[in-house]
């Protein structure tokens, strides 16, 4: 039997009770459930879910942003101070050489 | 129908649903518009008025409660497929597990299709009709969709979620398993 050829004449093998559509379409309608019936809440909020989570993303966003910028900011002034302090002691500061020569001037 | 002027009716209609004062009457025409096809698609699957009638209800009732989730990137009847499907693949499941002597039914399928009020077909049908039984789900499903529905693969494979070269071979390799299985019967 081949079956790409035989039986394509009757191709609904099952009917139907009568009205059944007509029926069927009645007694759904009847039966659908209410939540969405005569509201648009469903869909507006959706559209706020959406909404809030893209303001959530940006503030996190944000958020993490600002930090580093800190972080960075207060990394700088530390190390700028590090190195101030280092070249104030290089430049400054009295060795024991130094120390004894004006001390042995100074005769004291 | 042209795909241009069938995706601005999708729009008209999903404007319409989306808006609190036509929603019920677009849904009734959606209901009434499709629940031919899709009762015949889900009838070829389970084989059985009653439980097409309550799988065609519970699709409808899932569409409504989904209505807002429904973004329009495809066509609202690819949309009712692909609920229906699996709607009728799910309640296949449950059967399975539901029915412990589930070969013995099988065996006799042809018979209880013959013995259906609302079968139309002869014995030639209703063994054509046990030989698709015997097929994987999928399997099923494709050729149900190809055969009786005439669906093109492009569509079936959105509704699927299919490549068209594994629906292509799985039609094929369903077509070979039917005649083979009428072949033995005769």
């Amino acid at each position: 039997m081949n079956v790409q050829r035989e039986n394509k004449a009757k191709k609904e093998l099952f009917v139907t009770p009568d009205g059944y559509f007509e029926n069927f379409h009645d007694k759904l309608m009847k039966s659908l459930p209410q939540t969405l019936l005569h509201s648009n809440k469903g869909y507006y909020f959706g559209k706020i879910r959406y909404a809030a989570a893209l303001i959530l993303l940006f503030l996190i966003c944000g958020s993490i942003y600002y930090n580093d910028i800190n972080r960075q900011a207060f990394l700088y002034s530390e190390q700028y101070n590090n190195e101030y302090i280092d070249e104030l002691l290089d430049n400054y500061s009295i060795d024991d050489y130094t120390l004894y020569n004006y001390l042995t001037e100074a005769n004291i | 129908m042209t795909k241009e002027s069938s995706h601005t009716d999708d729009s008209l209609i999903i404007s319409r649903l989306r808006d609190p004062e036509t929603r019920v009457a677009t849904f009734s025409f959606i209901v009434k518009k499709y629940s031919p096809l899709l009762y015949h698609h889900i009838h070829h699957m389970v084989l059985s008025h009653e439980d097409s009638d309550d799988i065609l209800q519970n699709t409808f009732i899932k569409v409504w409660n989904n209505i807002d989730k429904f973004r329009g990137e495809s066509h609202i009847s690819t949309w009712l497929y692909r609920i229906a499907t699996n709607e009728t693949l799910t309640f296949l499941s449950q059967r399975k597990i539901d029915s412990v002597s589930l070969s013995n039914v099988e065996s006799t399928i042809a018979e209880q299709i013959e013995s259906d009020p609302y079968f139309n077909g002869n014995h030639a049908h209703a063994i054509l009709l046990e030989a698709i039984s015997k097929l994987p789900e999928k399997q099923r499903l494709v050729f149900n969709m190809k055969y009786f529905e005439e669906m093109k693969y492009e569509d079936i494979s959105i509704v699927l979620g299919t490549s068209v070269g594994a629906l292509k071979a799985s039609y094929h390799i369903a077509v070979k398993k039917i005649e083979e299985y009428i072949e033995k019967k005769n």
